[in-house]
């Protein structure tokens, strides 16, 4: 028995995130693939809420086991993972790089100790529940089943009090152009990079160690613990490149690199290298960009 | 209050990964571990929230067998209840079972009002672990907290998109709590740490479930990601500046 493989359109994330990965999936085994899709739930309906509405679909359309269920690759699809692998007794294996279904049998490769190791977990008979990247323009592959559920009522959520933020920059979601920090900046440089992402219509990033020195908030942070992102371009100022962050970059971006360390691993990684220290480097970069001669 | 903070700890990334055979994950040195990012902002925020109220009182709960220095880093910010969690090390990969044991061993004990943990629980979690541990206890789950407001009001906040969403610390929530500017741990007063070392943690059973999965590979790599060639270029810096940003300039076709 093959294992089938169902798509949850959940959230308020973008609608094809886990549809382009489970229809990549179903086409490299060549099979087909199902969705399942929420309908009527509010824009910030909670993680569990989701679960509950879509555990119930699970048990009403009983599903013949072995099955993979793919959640969207975010935060909010971690969390309802978890959520839902309670609530429909699934097995969940959080984010995978990649998977091979054989069988009944399942393989799933993950990244693990900051991204310095993969793991290769093995499972089979039993109904999973995952997360895959999102794949840019994926093959074909056929449609199975599409199970529309409705929410009429919701369970409580957690009560929330939100409060606006005020300005804030542009989103790293869906940004077409990224440019971005690491620990060997300061605040000034920070406030460079946001000016420069401005002038190219881009968004700020930041890693892990930038955020930890407080010069860029968590929701900047890009790699392994941070956000996945897959902009055209990848503007890394001051960054290293860590195994860690590089995770968190798409494999298809393409990086252009500025370091003061000509030997800076990013340079392994990059179509262009700006070999400078910041402090020089980023005002004329920003007057070149204001001013072009 | 009661505050059960829990770790796992994490293989300090200063030093290599101990090499990797076959299916197992590297050997957890209790040397080499030292505690995330995540975890000590969770330590951090419970801390605040006991400065703010002297009759609140912190627990932690270590996984694993081999974390005793990590017990005595934890006992110097005063926390006298430390207990080690004997869960198998080999078994740290799979977050369910993690979740299980320590879900077991929180329902054997008095309830604690409120439990932290990081945003990844270890060095093999990728965020499951926490909300899995919500569920498997039946309580609500706030996640990826940045900040803690303290007082007769106290609250949990986190950003999220153009919005600061904000909860009650209400008896019976799991919080997972992520780094931030506001949350970095502090240094444990000298005294404090003299009397960690006088003290000892205690070491209990864990409950772990039966495999359904196994891990059949792991294996160490430098990076994901594919090398290519590199065009650096060629001083002055006024002219790589100008290359740089004509190139940046034509690819988003201005």
């Amino acid at each position: 028995m093959s294992i089938r493989i169902v798509a949850i359109c959940a959230g308020d994330e973008a609608p094809d995130d886990a549809l382009s990965s489970a229809a990549a999936l179903a086409a490299s085994h060549n099979t087909t693939y199902d969705i399942v899709r929420v309908a009527g739930l509010p824009a910030n309906a909670s993680s569990e809420q989701w679960a509950q509405v879509c555990a119930e679909a699970f048990q009403k359309n009983k599903f013949d086991a072995p099955c993979l269920v793919l959640a969207p690759p975010s935060m909010f699809g971690l969390e309802f993972s978890a959520y839902l692998a309670t609530f429909a007794s699934l097995k969940a294996l959080g984010r995978c790089e990649t998977i091979e279904l054989d069988g009944n049998k399942l393989r799933a490769t993950r990244s693990a100790f900051g991204g310095r190791a993969a793991l290769t977990i093995e499972i089979a008979d039993t109904n999973c529940i995952a997360q895959l990247r999102p794949v840019q323009d994926p093959p074909y592959a056929a449609k199975g089943q599409t199970i529309e559920i409705s929410a009429p009522s919701l369970p409580p959520s957690l009560p929330i009090e939100r409060v606006a933020l005020g300005e804030r920059q542009a989103n790293l979601e869906g940004a077409s152009l990224i440019v971005s920090g690491g620990r060997g900046l300061d605040a000034e440089g920070f406030a460079l990079l946001e000016e420069i992402a401005a002038q190219l219509g881009g968004a700020v990033g930041a890693s892990l160690p930038a955020v930890d020195a407080g010069l860029a908030p968590v929701s900047r942070q890009i790699g392994q613990s941070g956000k996945f992102v897959t902009p055209r371009i990848y503007v890394a100022i001051g960054l290293s490149g860590t195994p860690q962050h590089l995770a968190g970059i798409g494999e298809a971006v393409r990086i252009f690199a500025l370091n003061k360390d000509p030997d800076a691993p990013i340079f392994d990684f990059a179509e262009i290298g700006l070999v400078a220290d910041w402090r020089q480097a980023l005002p004329l970069l920003r007057d070149r960009l204001a001013n072009p001669r | 209050m009661n505050i059960l903070v829990v770790f796992t700890g994490i293989l300090d990334p200063k030093w290599p990964l101990p090499r990797m055979s076959g299916d197992a994950l590297p050997a957890r040195a209790a040397d080499k571990l030292i505690l995330s990012p995540f975890e000590e902002a969770a330590l951090e925020l419970a801390l605040r929230l006991r400065d703010a109220n002297p009759e609140i009182k912190i627990s932690a709960l270590i996984c694993g067998a081999e974390t005793e220095k990590l017990a005595f880093a934890i006992g110097s910010y005063r926390i006298e209840d430390v207990t080690r969690l004997a869960f198998d090390p080999a078994r740290l990969w799979d977050a369910s079972a993690l979740a299980s044991a320590l879900a077991a061993h929180i329902k054997s004990n008095a309830a604690p009002d409120l439990i932290f943990l990081g945003r990844e629980v270890g060095d093999c979690d990728d965020g499951l672990l926490a909300p899995l541990l919500a569920v498997q206890l039946g309580r609500r789950f706030f996640g990826l907290a940045q900040d803690v407001r303290t007082g007769a009001d106290a609250a949990l906040m986190r950003e999220r998109g153009d919005f600061a969403e904000w909860t009650r610390c209400a008896p019976g929530l799991v919080v997972s709590v992520t780094n931030d500017r506001r949350n970095r741990l502090r240094r444990p007063l000298m005294k404090n740490v003299q009397e960690a070392r006088k003290r000892a943690s205690a070491l209990v059973e864990a409950s772990t479930p039966a495999a359904n999965a196994r891990l059949a590979a792991a294996s160490e790599r430098a990076s994901a990601r594919r090398k290519m060639p590199c065009r650096k270029l060629e001083e002055p810096l006024d002219a790589q500046i100008a290359d740089f940003a004509d190139a940046l300039k034509r690819e988003i076709g201005a």
